[in-house]
């Protein structure tokens, strides 16, 4: 079999973009993909339109080495740009080679290791009151594990000692909503710099026991995870901010997180996640993917949890009742709070070309956070 | 799909020692081969094998992550050799049925092949330095690129230490006048010096002839002595053949004690955690060089790491034995240097049954004692 061409697709969801690819063959299978939408989304675009020619005519059987080979091309470090490429062209080749085969991708990867996949939901609102409704909400459908932000929205305008106040009453009310037995996971998102800050909010919400806090601190700097994992009495996630198997490693080397949260549309696609997943095991390490893009991501993460004996829990945002459930055929729904394994040959996903074709591009970025003295903050 | 049996077959040949195969059978008429580390008490292995059955019977054999992790979580104790070499053998196998089931070799299963041949190196022999450097002259006119011998000769205990390393750089000598510098020769100490600062010393008047690396240099039981020993050593460090799971190798690794990885499949845990291991050493930019001197079902299941593994460096062989050969419907073999890609479906080889029962088990193999010249106990 060889690959004939790999073309791009670009939708608004009435949030921001998706980014999916088709990579089509001699054959007559196609496989699809999804590349993390990073922000200024054409330069994604761009690049796997640009690289496309080092895999036409190629057997898309050989992941490891058009991946390998298209890595070493490019010589320098990859970015964001070319790590989502990569990613995005990883997932359809394993599309491919599961239609190939005839059998969902997880069994190309070891085999099935647990026949669901739990998610956890995230929960929000505009007062904690209404985060905790939303929360009581989802039990009804099943759902048992949830994720929140600690943090008011207005966190970087008022004083600290106000804004661990406000994070305190927060978790309260959310914990008097859904009551004791809930998993409830945090997302600090990277937003807070200073350490000491960190673990100042840590101190204060620890005691409504948390099933982890998400990215306390920044990515670039790998030390400053470390020291808050020493000084942690809760689980400390992070990962979603790194791509590929050095940069995790870096990570769990310096005995860094208790869980990792790769993005399976960033970290290098899947074959790299499993590969940073068999490193993680070996530093008893489990594994969280990070799934906020679209459908394809979700079923991307729903295989490698699958394959992985590793795996804690998936994140999920309830996508089939969103707008950009539109671009796929197929629709996923947890039950109880769990995927069911797909059972269709490869990812289990196609594109609906109508819709995603309806829906052309929007500019979209993240905007930008400022402190209360007009300085920029993190996002 | 369901496993349903799991056997060992165990024979003995003269000259030979034992061959341990496991085959896993299916309800589909699919079954699977491995082979079991011949640990010495190979009677223990078809015990292992026969409990790790009990709980696989009925289960998919392709869910091969979960049934690895049912045998290895499921004895809590740390498996030991015996455990782990049956537990090895029966991963390669549920690898071999998944690659029938899916009419696909092995290697694409594992993201496909990187490469078109692979890479030999040949271990040469030679009690004396003129024998050495005539293996080595004739396996360079076979086209080996690269050879493995010992450092020593087989009686170094009983030699003086400076004598045994001026023997050493003898040896050395004698195969590189023999087949030129262009050539790769690597030497394996094969933990049988004990102390590092010995072995130091004899890296060092190896060095003038250029070694590619130090094999097993000390012993394996003290990982953090082989991260100190490594800070010191001039040429490349290689070891972990008696290393047990990624969980040992990234022992290893952390303490900085390896340049080249070289799990041993039939007993690390099999194909599964060959993979995780070279993932891990792909992640500190390590080589993996497998450890294989057992026999053809062994190489045959390291040639499928092989083709699909971007770190893979090169590939140990040796010599086959008769009984070896006639167990198996085939086997590759090294030309000009390298191996051809194997031919799946699944590892491509299958066990001739009868050969074993013609060569029934004749009991428990011993590597032999090793004394010094006191009759103290040395290493083997």
């Amino acid at each position: 079999m060889k690959i004939t061409d790999i073309k791009t697709f670009h939708a608004n969801d009435g949030q921001r973009n998706n980014i999916f690819l088709e990579i089509e063959t001699d054959e007559g299978i196609t496989g699809v993909g999804e590349a993390y939408s990073i922000g200024p989304d054409s330069s994604v675009i761009s690049m796997i339109d640009e690289m496309k020619i080092w895999f036409i005519g190629q057997d898309p059987g050989r992941i490891e080495w058009l991946i390998r080979r298209a890595k070493n091309t490019m010589r320098f470090p990859l970015g964001q740009v070319a790590w989502s490429a990569i990613s995005g062209i990883d997932l359809a080749l394993w599309d491919i080679a599961g239609k190939a085969a005839r059998v969902p991708v997880y069994s190309l990867l070891g085999g099935k290791t647990r026949d669901r996949v739990r998610v956890y939901h995230g929960i929000y609102g505009d007062s904690p009151a209404k985060v905790g409704e939303h929360a009581v909400q989802l039990m009804d459908e099943g759902y048992s594990a949830f994720k929140t932000s600690p943090l008011p929205s207005n966190w970087r305008e008022i004083p600290w000692r106000q804004v661990l106040r406000e994070a305190d009453e927060r978790m309260a009310a959310i914990r008097d909503a859904i009551g004791d037995s809930p998993d409830l996971a945090v997302d600090v998102h990277v937003a807070i710099r200073e350490t000491t800050l960190s673990l100042e909010l840590a101190r204060v919400i620890t005691p409504y026991r948390l099933m982890f806090i998400e990215e306390p601190s920044r990515a670039e700097f790998i030390e400053s995870a470390a020291e808050l994992k020493r000084e942690f009495r809760v689980a400390l996630a992070t990962g979603e901010n790194l791509y590929g198997l050095h940069r995790y490693t870096e990570l769990l080397n310096a005995d860094a997180v208790d869980i990792i949260q790769p993005d399976m549309l960033c970290c290098g696609g899947l074959l790299e996640a499993k590969k940073i997943a068999a490193v993680a095991e070996a530093h008893y390490v489990t594994v969280a993917p990070h799934n906020p893009l679209g459908l394809l991501s979700t079923a991307a993460g729903v295989h490698h949890s699958a394959s992985i004996n590793n795996f804690a829990i998936l994140e999920w945002h309830g996508d089939h009742k969103k707008k950009k459930s539109e671009f796929i055929n197929e629709s996923w729904v947890p039950v109880n709070g769990y995927f069911e394994l797909p059972t269709e040959p490869g990812l289990g996903m196609t594109l609906n070309h109508e819709a995603i074709a309806a829906n052309p591009p929007a500019q979209w970025d993240r905007g930008f956070a400022t402190y209360a003295d007009g300085s920029p903050g993190f996002l | 799909m369901k496993i349903t049996k799991i056997e060992t077959l165990i024979g003995s040949a003269p000259g030979a020692g034992n061959l341990v195969y496991v085959r896993t059978h299916t309800d589909a008429g699919i079954h699977g081969v491995g082979e079991v580390y011949h640990v010495g008490p190979d009677a223990a292995s078809p015990v292992w094998v026969e409990y790790f059955a009990e709980q696989l019977v009925g289960r998919d054999p392709t869910e091969i992550e979960r049934n690895w992790a049912l045998c290895y979580q499921g004895a809590r104790f740390p498996i030991g050799s015996s455990g782990l070499a049956a537990l090895s053998a029966i991963d390669v196998s549920l690898w071999d049925i998944t690659g029938k089931a899916l009419d696909k070799p092995v290697y694409e299963l594992l993201g496909g092949r990187v490469r078109d041949k692979i890479r030999a190196y040949w271990d040469i022999h030679g009690d004396t330095p003129a024998e050495l450097a005539e293996d080595a002259r004739k396996n360079v006119d076979l086209g080996y690129t690269a050879l493995k011998a010992s450092p020593l000769s087989p009686n170094w205990r009983d030699m003086r230490w400076n004598d045994a390393l001026a023997d050493a750089k003898a040896r050395f000598k004698a195969v590189r006048e023999a087949v030129g510098d262009d050539i790769d020769v690597g030497f394996d100490a094969h933990a049988a010096i004990f102390e590092p600062i010995r072995v130091l010393e004899l890296t060092d008047v190896l060095m003038e002839y250029n070694p590619w690396f130090m094999e097993e240099p000390i012993r394996m039981e003290n990982r953090h002595e082989m991260g100190k020993l490594r800070e010191k050593m001039q040429c490349a460090l290689a070891t972990g053949e008696c290393l047990y799971t990624k969980f040992e190798l990234w022992d290893l690794i952390r303490e900085k004690g390896v340049d080249i990885v070289q799990p041993e499949i039939c007993i690390v845990g099999g194909l599964t955690e060959m993979r995780k291991i070279a993932f891990m050493a792909e992640a500190h930019d390590l080589v993996v060089a497998p450890h294989n001197p057992m026999g053809p079902l062994a190489s045959m299941a390291n040639l499928h790491f092989d083709a699909a593994t971007s770190n893979f460096l090169i590939q140990e062989s040796r010599t086959l034995k008769p009984f070896e050969i006639a167990s198996v419907t085939n086997v590759n073999q090294p030309v000009d240097g390298y191996y051809s890609i194997p031919e799946g479906p699944g590892l491509g080889i299958d066990i001739v049954e009868e050969e074993f029962s013609n060569k029934p088990y004749a009991g428990s193999w011993h590597r032999g004692d090793r004394v010094n010249p006191d009759n103290s106990i040395a290493y083997i």
